[in-house]
């Protein structure tokens, strides 16, 4: 939890630090050449990857959950089996032909006003 | 088998009556169109969805519709050798686990169910007979393999 709420807090912060050494060594003479490239190329450095670490896709590619000591993770989703009359309860009224309405439920088809038709019901579910 | 049979058709009898004077509240409060048959037959498959494989209930409501177009329809007889045969598809998904009462059990709720869906069909024949037997001779002429009737 408490990596999770410094997390942006730490990706501020070394941001920040880019860009005052980036900013700091441009305001001084030009006695310490070397050392003023060095903290530009650590700068950049700094500030690339604070801004890697804050973008949105690194952190989802990489997000792990947290949890504390005393708090075990939910259990993984069991792979359920369909249950045995799974065609029964979620298949969907479906119209095969315009205003035919098919049944999967009940195996049987219908016209558009209402009665049984044998021979779609037959074409769909092989009588 | 025959006493589970005909109690199955009074069942049917007394379905068939309710839905004919029941019929033209049926869709009320519904887009779906009004059908005597699908509401029975909704209501009768739920007696059956944990006995019979899906493929199970199509033979379920051909045997029905069968039955009810050949006593419904002039030009249509059964055939009984096909129809008696079709039955024995029409065994527990489950039939190797079940004990002797379970067995009994399940043959009258399919035998009601069976008898229900009929008397569904018979509903649907006496509302309209002309357009009935119209579709029933359409199914006849299709000549499908599975079909019951000579």
């Amino acid at each position: 939890m408490l990596t999770e709420l410094l997390r942006p807090v730490g990706t501020t912060v070394c941001a920040l630090a880019g860009l005052v050494t980036l900013a700091v060594p441009l305001s001084q003479p030009a006695a310490a050449k070397d050392g003023r490239n060095a903290a530009l190329i650590a700068g950049a450095a700094l500030g690339a990857a604070a801004l890697a670490a804050a973008s949105r896709s690194h952190q989802s590619e990489y997000y792990q959950p947290y949890y504390g000591p005393g708090y075990a993770p939910p259990p993984p989703q069991p792979a359920y089996a369909p249950p045995p009359n799974y065609g029964y309860q979620y298949s969907a009224v479906f119209h095969p032909y315009p205003g035919v309405t098919c049944y999967p439920a009940q195996r049987s088809c219908y016209k558009a006003n209402g009665n049984y038709s044998p021979t779609i019901s037959g074409r769909i579910y092989g009588y | 088998m025959t006493k589970s049979f005909f109690a199955g058709l009074i069942v049917a009898g007394s379905f068939a009556a309710t839905a004919l004077f029941s019929g033209p509240s049926l869709a009320a409060g519904s887009s779906e169109p009004s059908s005597l048959s699908r509401y029975v037959l909704s209501h009768a498959s739920d007696f059956l969805k944990q006995s019979l494989a899906p493929e199970q209930m199509s033979s379920l409501n051909l045997a029905a519709y069968s039955a009810a177009a050949a006593s419904a329809c002039g030009e249509i007889d059964l055939d009984e050798g096909k129809f008696t045969k079709h039955f024995e598809k029409l065994a527990h998904r489950n039939e190797a686990k079940l004990s002797p009462e379970q067995k009994v059990q399940f043959e009258r709720q399919l035998m009601l169910v069976y008898g229900v869906s009929i008397g569904a069909f018979l509903a649907e024949a006496g509302q309209n007979p002309d357009e009935f037997c119209k579709d029933a001779k359409e199914f006849k002429d299709a000549n499908q393999a599975t079909m019951l009737w000579k």
